[in-house]
């Protein structure tokens, strides 16, 4: 059905002259098929038509998927060209109050990252707080990496698993933090010991 | 006449060096299937520029083939001084496979959008650079699907523009029943958004739109959904927010910038974001 | 519709020629597109039939003096390499609007996806302030969780991680590493700091003249870089 619709193909595998069957089926298959022919037919076949000659004398480009990010997958366009993209549900929540809620606590790491240069160290109040802003942004930070690499589009398992276990990982840290502020110096005079030291 | 008189003696003067108006207008005409890398340009001219352009080529009836570079030589003493003279004088004299889009070439259609030397920019604003040392690098906008060559399919990138409703939306009729009027400082304030022709230049430079083009609508979109937010004749203000009001269509912005510096058009979408979060903040 | 019909006009042009320079496929019985059936009527044959002939061109100009082909004979004529040009006769056949749209969406599943951060300007991709910013913040986020887990599991595992050890192993180490490692503890604090403030800023909807942005940028990697020397030796 494919050879139908892509004569081309048809015309590589005809190139394979007596051997062709076994490659005319891998023809008619999509795309990825076709790609496997090609390679079967420079493997077998020692002497090419002009056209692959030709092919061959520019240089190949580079642009395999093995190394390419958050490889696309083939594209899908759903509906029409004529119909809108759906609109999301409006929620403010994962929305403007979120990125609001993330600028107050980077505003407010500004003078708790300036106060130790001007004071030292922190008292331990001032640190705590420091160090929940700290985990805060830490975990907005990384809640946005996973939102941006992870696509709940495509990986919606991947993204759920990937999302709990960052919840995961900030509670434990949180209670790791809350018992080196509470058993410790503080973060502040940790770092200005260990820089010291 | 003086004005005349002036052209007339610069194109005098320019006709006394080859320009690229001497390539004999048959053979222009008349497209003929060249070889792998094509030179032009007979040898031996001696004052000829010779500039090597790579150009990104696949060809949708051979997918099995792998997208490659192809290398042609032009002389640019022969050549206009824009990137799509280069493109249409390599499609007319060497290679009429070559496929691009172009249209209006005085950049307000958009059409001949492609990343050249690095950078989104409309062929047709941009210039070749001079030195011929080294070779121009010409691909389709990233991270897009390869239609043929450099022309990339752009159907989902229209279709979130129409998601955006870029119209006039309003229930109240106008006062004197004929037009919908505007002080002129509203309507200054839809200067730097009206200009946008949507060549998706900023768009496709985006990082944050090549990982989550799906939901993210990505800075084109973006500035034209600023130009309707703030259009005083619009009443749908509240409905239009809302729609942005998510984690995904507004918020995967990064403030990476790549579109404010890559505006073929000098518009600034980096900033009608900003923009539109501020009004959705406060 | 109308293009299709000059496009068949021409095919049948064509199979008046004598044989060589086109090489039509014949369309196969069944109303034929033009006529008067309705769309739904029509059958789906090829999806296009597209013959090149490039060889016989000259046969074209020899043999054929039809009013289809005279205006290119002057051309033709003139043109130096005759041999080289191309004719093309296409006989298109109407599709249905489904048959059409499964055929793109094939289509669409072969397409490649152009370069994106092999190609784009790598002082755009790779040394922008934004990515920078992310992966200073991946590295401080990563010890921070890396470490507060850790001292979590101190007392289960038996190691040693409070401040006062920490110091004193820190104060044992050669100077060389002393140095190395303080540069590398300050400098991604100071660029993911200044870019933060930068960023904060931004959101102001302030500094985005282009020039601004570009200055901006190689400005942060000098100050960053400056003053991450400068907390490694003087303090």
């Amino acid at each position: 059905m494919a050879s139908i619709l892509r004569p081309n193909l048809l015309r590589q595998t005809a190139l394979l002259g007596g051997a062709s069957t076994r490659h005319a089926a891998a023809a008619a298959a999509p795309a990825r098929a076709a790609g496997l022919t090609s390679t079967l037919l420079s493997r077998q076949l020692p002497v090419r038509s002009a056209a692959t000659k030709d092919a061959v004398r520019v240089a190949a480009f580079h642009a395999s998927s093995r190394r390419s990010l958050l490889p696309p997958g083939p594209q899908v366009i759903k509906g029409t060209v004529n119909d809108p993209v759906p609109v999301p549900d409006p929620s403010p929540i994962h929305g403007s109050y979120h990125w609001t809620f993330e600028r107050a606590v980077a505003l407010g790491l500004v003078p708790l990252t300036l106060a130790p240069f001007a004071a030292g160290s922190l008292n331990p109040g001032m640190d705590a707080i420091f160090c929940a802003f700290m985990l805060v942004h830490s975990h907005t930070g990384l809640q946005q990496i996973v939102i941006d690499y992870v696509p709940n589009s495509r990986y919606p398992g991947l993204r759920k698993f990937s999302m709990w276990t960052l919840n995961a990982a900030t509670v434990l840290v949180a209670i790791g933090l809350y018992e080196f502020e509470t058993n410790d110096v503080g973060v502040t005079e940790t770092i200005k010991r260990v820089w010291k030291a | 006449m003086t004005a005349l008189r002036t052209s007339t003696s610069r194109l005098l003067a320019a006709s006394s060096r080859p320009t690229m108006r001497s390539a004999p207008m048959f053979a222009r005409s008349m497209a003929t299937l060249g070889d792998a890398t094509v030179d032009a340009n007979p040898k031996g001219s001696s004052d000829s520029r010779i500039k090597s352009f790579q150009v990104y080529r696949w060809n949708p009836d051979t997918p099995s083939e792998k997208p490659k570079m192809q290398t042609y030589k032009l002389d640019l003493n022969k050549t206009g001084p824009m990137v799509l003279d280069a493109l249409v004088r390599i499609k007319n004299e060497i290679d009429p496979t070559l496929t691009f889009r172009r249209s209006c070439r005085e950049g307000i259609c958009g059409s001949c959008a492609m990343n050249i030397n690095g950078v989104n920019t409309l062929a047709c604003l941009c210039r070749i650079p001079t030195e011929t040392s080294k070779e121009m690098k010409i691909y389709p906008l990233p991270h897009a699907y390869v239609v043929k060559d450099l022309v990339p399919d752009l159907t989902h990138f229209y279709k979130q523009y129409k998601s955006i409703k870029p119209y006039l939306q309003r229930d109240t009729p106008a006062p004197d029943g004929k037009e919908y009027r505007q002080s002129k400082a509203d309507r200054r304030k839809l200067d730097g958004l009206y200009e946008c022709i949507l060549c998706a230049c900023c768009s496709t430079a985006c990082p944050s739109y090549w990982w989550n083009a799906e939901e993210y609508l990505g800075p084109a979109i973006l500035l034209q959904s600023y130009r309707w937010l703030i259009d005083s004749r619009d009443e749908k203000k509240e409905a239009r927010k809302a729609a942005l009001d998510n984690s995904m269509s507004l918020y995967r912005c990064h403030t990476i910038l790549n579109c404010t510096r890559t505006c073929p058009k000098g518009l600034n979408p980096g900033l009608a974001i900003a923009q539109i979060r501020k009004e959705l903040a406060f | 519709m109308n293009a299709q019909r000059v496009g068949l006009r021409a095919v049948r042009q064509g199979e008046q020629l004598p044989e060589g320079p086109l090489i039509t496929t014949p369309i196969p019985p069944g109303p034929r597109p033009d006529s008067d059936s309705s769309d739904e009527d029509i059958e789906r044959h090829d999806y296009i039939r597209v013959e090149y002939n490039n060889t016989n061109a000259k046969s074209i100009v020899a043999t054929k003096n039809s009013t289809f082909f005279s205006h290119n004979l002057p051309r033709l004529a003139l043109a130096p390499n005759a041999v080289n040009q191309q004719v093309r006769g296409a006989a298109t056949q109407k599709l249905s609007e489904d048959d059409a749209q499964s055929l793109l969406a094939s289509q669409r599943l072969q397409r490649p996806v152009s370069p994106h951060i092999t190609t784009y300007d790598y002082t755009q991709i790779w040394l922008g302030a934004s990515i920078w910013t992310r992966f200073t913040g991946m590295m401080m986020t990563g010890s921070l969780y890396a470490y507060s887990l850790a001292y979590l599991a101190a007392p289960l595992a038996g190691w040693h991680l409070e401040s006062a050890t920490l110091a004193a192993s820190a104060a044992t180490l050669p100077v060389a590493v002393k140095v190395v490692g303080k540069f590398l503890i300050a400098w991604p604090v100071l660029f993911h700091s200044f870019n933060g403030t930068r960023h904060l800023v931004w959101d102001l909807a302030i500094g985005y003249k282009k020039s601004t942005i570009k200055k901006g940028g190689w400005v942060l990697w000098a100050a960053s870089l400056v003053s991450a020397l400068g907390l490694t030796f003087l303090y």
